[in-house]
């Protein structure tokens, strides 16, 4: 009898721990998402304000029809619905997401360079919005990463390894920036290229 | 900014009434030591040990009546200085300080720790490369009485500034010194959720609490943050503690002296020196410059927003 006792007891405890172990992998797994939900609100933001920029920039920047065209495929390819579950589709948003950024980056370095002052004021008008967007989508890539990392480790590092094999939790990519975004435009590569 | 320049004929009346003033503390020990001791003499001969009670109130009596006209004219002449530094910045100064409801919000953000005696005064207001501030002295004291004793401890000593924040934002976010193992102690006073942020240095000197993760991190950007652990480097020796509310910046450092007397901020503390040679004339524009260096170090007009 007392042996069955010291099993229930036993598979009490370790039934408990694993509860609380799938709670919380489960809770940093959503916190992900809605981490990247966060991103997501905010990368609509962006998206909201290219159609704008490239209207002026058309009007000027005729020589630039193949940096403004690669932009406006980009922001069409990163307007699909992200599939939250897909680690990989994720992930290729992201990456997405990034070119798009470096692509605006250019557009307005180049922008710059125009000897149009009413053009160049207004592309810098565009580009403090575009900016301060830009400081909210910094702000989220931030907080989304934090959450990824606490979820990666929640599914890498046992025994809540074991639980998240179990409940199908897998990592989520982080966000981060390309090398060539860190890095100050050069707008005479640009042109010259 | 330009330090403050002096003009040796502005105090000529404060010079005057200090020099009286040390007539008179001159006059006062002269005359007073000699009848304290000849009456204390006498009291001891008529009451015995006792008598040597009014010795003791005659000394103090006499270091009262010496010393009191130097002491209001300490205050004056803080007043003055402080009021024609203030000017030639284009601030405002008031001796006096603010409402004492001013802390509330300091309070209400958990940057001063409970309390139930408030001393504010140097109350600076203006405007410094475009960013609104307000800055003051206070020290908050928590007195608890009990039947065996009355305790009194300081919570509170140093500044605390107010700034008029460059980004829009909505929410509360709260940045705290760490406290190590007792950081889960503050967590319970907060209001908001614990924020982790990348920067280990930042993460091992400050714990920050907000209403809104992303929002946190919109406004402790890292270089925001390298700037916060810049102001350190100015006060070594203090707790610095920052929240961003209502559009506006608060921070709260405090140099955790526990008198007013130590607190080391806009006090004259030699009357022997003539006003034109006061290094208390130096010794505030230093800290105001300390002041500077702090708003120009948060870089807080920044057209960048980062």
């Amino acid at each position: 009898m007392d042996g069955l006792w010291v099993f229930l007891i036993v598979f009490g405890l370790v039934g408990a721990v694993a509860y609380f172990l799938y709670v919380s992998v489960i809770q940093k797994r959503n916190r992900a998402r809605s981490a990247f939900s966060t991103i997501d609100v905010q990368l609509k933001k962006r998206h909201d304000l290219i159609p704008n920029v490239l209207k002026i920039a058309k009007e000027t920047m005729k020589q630039e029809m193949t940096l403004i065209e690669e932009v406006t495929r980009l922001r069409t390819a990163t307007e699909a619905p992200t599939d939250t579950d897909d680690p990989e589709a994720i992930k290729g948003r992201l990456e997405a997401e990034s070119g798009l950024a470096q692509s605006m980056r250019q557009l307005f370095a180049v922008a710059e360079n125009y000897p149009e002052p009413r053009f160049v004021e207004a592309m810098q008008t565009a580009q403090e919005t575009y900016q301060e967007v830009e400081g909210h989508i910094s702000a989220a890539r931030r907080f989304y990463n934090s959450a990824v990392e606490d979820l990666q480790n929640a599914v890498e590092i046992w025994p809540s390894s074991t639980i998240a094999a179990f409940a199908g939790v897998k990592a989520m990519p982080f966000f981060e920036i390309d090398e060539a975004e860190r890095k100050p435009v050069d707008a005479g590569d640009i042109l010259s290229g | 900014m330009s330090p403050y320049s002096f003009d040796p004929n502005l105090f000529d009346e404060l010079e005057q009434e200090r020099l009286e003033a040390l007539s008179w503390r001159k006059k006062v020990w002269l005359f007073g030591v000699p009848i304290v001791a000849v009456a204390s003499i006498i009291s001891a001969m008529y009451f015995g040990p006792e008598g040597l009670i009014a010795a003791v109130v005659g000394a103090g009596l006499t270091y009262m009546i010496a010393e009191f006209k130097l002491f209001a004219l300490k205050e004056r002449m803080k007043a003055d200085i402080l009021s024609h530094m203030a000017e030639a910045r284009g601030w405002s100064f008031n001796a006096d300080g603010p409402p004492e409801s001013a802390v509330n919000v300091y309070d209400d953000l958990g940057l001063l720790n409970a309390h139930n005696e408030l001393d504010v005064e140097d109350l600076f207001e203006g405007e410094l490369n475009g960013v609104q501030f307000e800055l003051f002295e206070a020290l908050a004291k928590m007195r608890t009485k009990n039947q065996k004793s009355d305790s009194v401890r300081t919570v509170f000593s140093g500044l605390l500034a107010r700034f008029s924040f460059p980004k829009d934002f909505h929410g509360s976010t709260v940045v705290l010194t760490d406290s190590g193992f007792f950081n889960w102690a503050a967590g319970f006073s907060q209001k908001g959720e614990r924020v982790t942020l990348e920067d280990p240095v930042f993460e091992k000197q400050f714990q920050v609490y907000s209403s809104d993760q992303v929002e946190a991190r919109y406004l402790l950007t890292p270089t925001f943050m390298q700037r916060l652990l810049d102001i350190r480097n100015v006060f070594p020796d203090a707790q610095i503690q920052a929240a961003f509310e209502r559009s506006h910046l608060y921070l709260a450092i405090d140099t955790k002296s526990s008198s007013r007397d130590e607190l080391g901020f806009f006090d004259v503390k030699d009357m022997s020196q003539p006003i034109s040679q006061q290094s208390a004339i130096q010794l505030f524009e230093r800290e105001l410059q300390v002041f500077e260096d702090i708003v120009d170090g948060l870089n807080l007009d920044t057209s960048t927003k980062i």
